[in-house]
């Protein structure tokens, strides 16, 4: 059986926020729902993610391998926590909840998933446990941000309810 | 709006093109870093400095040189041939000397002019000698049967054959002349009549004739009691040729053969019958075999070389592109009572006049034929059209007594033949000169674009068969008649007595294309002691250098002069030998000490030569460097001109030592060789050296 | 989809595919660098030659030749200067460079460095010619196979004792 494992860098999670955050800024654009800045500020952060990259490599000597790992795993909670949020928004919304039960299947299972994996092989000696733990932490900041941001439409929708 | 949109998202991919590709980076390898640190300068451990033999040149920092060794000649001698009465190889000499001290001096252009012999004679036969003929006939007249003699030097006529059936009585001739349409200009030569024949051939004594090459001849007979054997058939003509079969002459009807045959052959016509008949004729048989003798010789020199100084006949020609020869200073004047101008001439582009004194004196072109204004105007035109890229042999006969105006002409491959004759009133004698030109006329008039050799102007009219004899071979300038003559061979002397040098004018050269060359080679062979070696199979004009040293094994050296062709050689030839000798000298020495190697350091080393490179080494026999310290070091050998030893040994250099470059030179040729080489100097136990470079330079 | 809409979305696409591919090729820089091939020996490095005092750096990636000299006017050759070896068992590609040289430069004739396959063998790619500033172009050394590197060292005519120059080269390891 070839070894199909293969080295991953921490510098990976920067890169799959990365992505989360331009997938973000791409959806938040077609749809209706979000204003324009929300969709250049996801754009943003992408860029600022790029950064992240680039003052990784120029200081990989410098950095220590948690260093690296605690920032760039950061980031990527920051893309999930975004991606969750926009779903929790595109519930609550009144016109959007079959949108978000589609978003949710599409988008927010699927990243999830896909971050929980590569968090299971960069941590290959970590627990199960711990990684659960930190997929639910992940959810509760998403849900939170939304109330943050739309307390109005949360409890409009906790009262319809 | 929209534009100013626009407008930030231009901005914006500018941005990101410029600074995102930058902030990417694509190869990555390894360096290795070697430093070498530090390079010092040191003053140089071991040097050269000039040696006491040659001259050596030390540079900047003794680590280079340069030496010149000049070798000396020693013993050299330029030893003449002293007698021409050896017999080493027990058989006599042939051929003759014509003056043999004059190769004991010189070159000098007195020769010594070398002959062939005639030595024995074959015999050979001419006509029609086929005894296959069944048939037979009587006849009561004259008849002759005619053809152009062989081009063969120096035949005599001694027997002429006829082949008979029965019994009977025979007259018969030899005549010469005439054409081969009509005999009636012939005239008897030698003849036998009145001759008892038999059955079968008949051999037939005659006095012998000599009979000139390629002149028509005829065979006359008449005959009574008997008949002759003959065919019908031109095929059956053997050397009669001609297809012109037997001439019949009409009268006398009864033809007497006891009496001599006539002297010109009578009137008649030709029939196709073809006489078994034949001439039986000798030639000699030309060679040369002389020895010539060195006695006490110096035979112990390193270089030993036979040199001969030969002349050969016409070595060049006149090539005129533009230009022309004026005879003498212009005035010689050959419009005499009787006359011969004869020459070679190769046209270029044909046209022009190749020679002339005068306007009622010259000989011009019309279209591709020759005339000769030759006392008036258009005197004679030639038959013969003539083309351009070949050589032509011209002669022009004149006699005023018996008004005969002849024009012959022949090439490389022929002899020449009457082109035209024109019974001739005018008179050259009283034209006078403007300007004696060849290759253009009186005064450099329309020069003739070509080349030309050999002219000769004789003050009689010669006869056909005395022009082809020495048309293509040149003459001494002594031959009765002859007054000016012009070998043209690199110079317009006139060798005849009129002595009229002549010389150019205009656009000319002399080339060494020519018209004719001495038929036969002549070699020269050296005795070993019991046989002969050929040393050149042709000697050349000039000199004719080769090494002997190899035969050069004592005090007597001889050689011989001996013809190509020694069998069957009907044509007599002859060389012309200036001066013959041995050159005889040493060039060697020693050149001890030529330059010293110095250890100043206190270390020791090892060196060797190593040449890397050369020119002109070819002269040198033995050459041979060594390093020298007590005992020698064979470092570099040249031997006979190619390294047999290209690199040394190494030889150890102890410290604080000086060693020598010692030299052995033998030479042949004078000249200059070089030879560069390297001195490397090891030090111990590695591989490090140093390279010194010296330059020998040996003359 | 109005047209403010449609420009925002390309406007949008495009600065991902850029951040994106920018992104890639960093990462992947990142892994080819920190990838542990500088945890292994290197497997080309120098060897001391016999012709000279060589010291080496760690790992033997790095070479200085401390003893060559060369006399005014002659060639200084040293065979044996300092050798290349080839660890691996398989065959590699190196080249050797000028990189600097500094000292009485002026007073050198020439500097040639050359690579052989054995002492006095056969020469290896081209010569490199300090002066030119040029390399040996790419040799191939077979797999556990060491070269030899040969200097030639000429002082011009004149050149003094006191002279001396420093000349640093780099063996490039694809």
């Amino acid at each position: 059986m070839p070894n199909l494992a293969t080295e991953l860098l921490p510098e990976f999670f920067l890169f799959l926020g990365i992505d989360f955050f331009i997938a973000l800024a791409l959806l938040t654009c077609v749809m209706d729902y979000f204003r324009r800045t929300v969709s250049y500020l996801y754009e943003a952060a992408a860029v600022f993610g790029y950064i992240n990259m680039l003052m990784s490599r120029e200081f990989i000597a410098n950095f220590g391998e948690y260093m690296r790992f605690s920032y760039c795993f950061l980031y990527l909670t920051l893309a999930l926590a975004n991606v969750i949020g926009i779903n929790v928004y595109l519930m609550v919304s009144k016109k959007s909840w079959g949108t978000a039960k589609a978003f949710a299947s599409c988008i927010t299972f699927p990243t999830i998933l896909i971050s929980a994996f590569f968090f299971s092989l960069y941590g290959k000696e970590v627990s199960h446990i711990l990684t659960a733990a930190l997929i639910s932490s992940t959810m509760a900041l998403g849900i939170g941000i939304t109330f943050l941001v739309v307390p109005e439409k949360v409890k409009e929708w906790m009262g319809r309810r | 709006m929209a534009i100013r949109r626009l407008n930030r998202l231009y901005l914006l991919c500018v941005f990101l093109l410029t600074i995102l590709p930058l902030s990417v980076n694509g190869s990555v390898w390894n360096n290795l870093l070697s430093q070498a640190s530090p390079i010092q300068c040191e003053e140089p451990k071991v040097i050269l400095q000039e040696g006491t033999a040659g001259t050596s040149t030390i540079y900047t920092n003794n680590t280079s040189a340069t030496v010149r060794i000049v070798t000396p000649t020693q013993n050299e001698t330029q030893d003449f041939v002293d007698n021409n009465t050896s017999n080493v190889d027990s058989s006599a000499d042939k051929g003759t000397h014509d003056n043999f001290s004059a190769q004991q001096i010189g070159p000098d252009s007195i020769y010594d002019v070398l002959k062939e012999e005639n030595t024995s004679v074959t015999f050979n036969s001419w006509g029609i000698n086929s005894s296959a003929f069944t048939s037979t006939s009587t006849h009561a007249t004259y008849r002759y049967m005619g053809e152009t003699s062989p081009n063969i030097d120096n035949m005599t006529v001694i027997k002429l054959h006829i082949q008979y059936s029965g019994t009977g009585t025979v007259a018969i001739a030899l005549y010469t002349g005439g054409t081969l349409t009509d005999p009636t200009g012939a005239t008897k030569r030698t003849e036998a009549y009145n001759v008892a024949v038999s059955n079968g051939w008949n051999a037939i004594d005659v006095p012998d004739y000599s009979w000139p090459k390629n002149t028509i001849t005829w065979i006359g007979w008449a005959h009574g009691g008997g008949g002759v054997y003959y065919s019908t058939s031109s095929e059956d003509a053997g050397d009669f040729q001609s297809a012109t079969g037997r001439w019949d002459q009409t009268s006398p009807s009864n033809a007497n053969e006891s009496s001599p045959m006539p002297t010109n052959p009578g009137s008649g016509s030709f029939s196709d019958y073809w006489y078994a008949m034949y001439v039986e004729y000798r030639t000699p048989n030309y060679e040369i075999d002389l020895e010539v003798q060195w006695t006490n010789v110096d035979y112990d020199e390193e270089n030993e070389e036979l040199a001969i100084y030969a002349y050969k006949e016409n070595t060049h020609s006149l090539d005129a592109t533009g230009g022309y020869m004026i005879t003498g200073d212009g005035t010689p004047n050959w419009g005499s009572v009787t006359g011969t101008i004869s020459f070679w001439i190769w046209w270029d582009t044909v046209g022009n006049r190749p020679w002339g004194q005068h306007d009622n004196m010259e000989i011009r072109f019309s279209v591709s034929q020759l005339v000769l204004d030759w006392g008036a105007a258009g005197s004679l035109s030639s038959n013969t059209i003539f083309t351009q890229y070949k050589w032509y042999f011209i002669a022009v006969v004149w006699n005023e007594n018996t008004n005969d105006l002849y024009l012959y002409v022949g090439d490389q491959n022929n002899a020449p033949k009457q082109d035209r004759y024109v019974s001739w009133t005018s008179a050259v004698s009283t034209v006078g000169v403007t300007q004696n030109n060849f290759m253009a006329s009186k005064g450099g008039v329309n020069p003739t674009n070509g080349r030309g050799d050999d002219l000769r102007y004789w003050n009689t009219d010669r006869t056909l068969a005395q022009i082809q004899g020495d048309y293509k071979k040149e003459l001494a300038g002594s031959e009765a008649n002859l007054r000016s003559y012009f070998r043209l061979n690199n110079n317009f002397d006139d060798i005849g007595p009129n002595n009229n040098d002549g010389s150019g004018s205009g656009s000319y050269s002399f080339i060494t294309n020519v018209p004719f060359v001495p038929s036969e080679n002549i070699r020269v062979d050296v005795w070993d002691g019991s046989t002969w070696q050929n040393l050149f199979t042709d000697l050349t004009s000039g000199w004719n250098n080769i090494s002997v040293s190899s035969y050069l094994n004592s005090s007597i050296f001889t050689i011989r002069f001996k013809g190509s062709i020694e069998a069957n050689d009907a044509t007599q030839d002859a060389w012309n030998i200036d001066a013959a000798l041995l050159h005889v000298w040493t060039s060697k020495g020693d050149f001890n000490y030529a330059l010293r190697i110095t250890e100043n350091n206190g270390s020791n080393w090892k060196v060797r030569l190593r040449a890397y490179d050369q020119f002109s080494i070819g002269r040198l026999k033995n050459c041979s460097i060594y390093i020298y310290d007590g005992t020698n070091s064979t470092q570099i050998i040249i031997l006979n001109g190619s390294y047999s030893q290209q690199i040394g040994p190494w030889y150890d250099l102890t410290a604080l030592n000086t060693e020598y470059i010692w030299m052995h030179i033998e030479r042949s040729i004078s000249g200059t060789s070089y030879i560069y080489i390297y001195l490397e100097i090891l030090v111990l136990n590695t591989t490090i050296y140093a390279r010194f470079i010296i330059t020998f330079v040996i003359t | 989809m109005d047209k403010r809409k449609r420009l925002d979305l390309l406007v949008l696409l495009l600065i991902s595919v850029f951040v994106v591919a920018a992104s890639a090729s960093v990462y992947n820089y990142m892994y080819i660098q920190a990838s542990p091939i500088g945890v292994q020996s290197p497997y080309i490095r120098f060897v001391s030659g016999n012709d000279t005092t060589s010291t080496l750096g760690s790992n033997a990636t790095y070479a200085k030749i401390t003893s060559m000299a060369g006399w005014p006017n002659a060639t200084r050759v040293y065979e044996d200067a300092l050798r290349i070896q080839n660890t691996d068992t398989n065959p590699h590609d190196v080249e050797l460079m000028f990189d600097s040289w500094s000292g009485q430069t002026s007073s050198i004739l020439y500097i040639y460095v050359k690579i052989f396959d054995s002492v006095g063998g056969a020469q290896q790619g081209s010569t490199l010619s300090v002066i030119a500033q040029n390399s040996t172009g790419t040799v191939t050394i077979p797999g556990s196979t060491t070269y030899y590197v040969q200097w030639e060292i000429r002082w011009n005519g004149g050149a003094l004792s006191s002279y001396s120059v420093t000349v640093t080269l780099r063996l490039k390891v694809p």
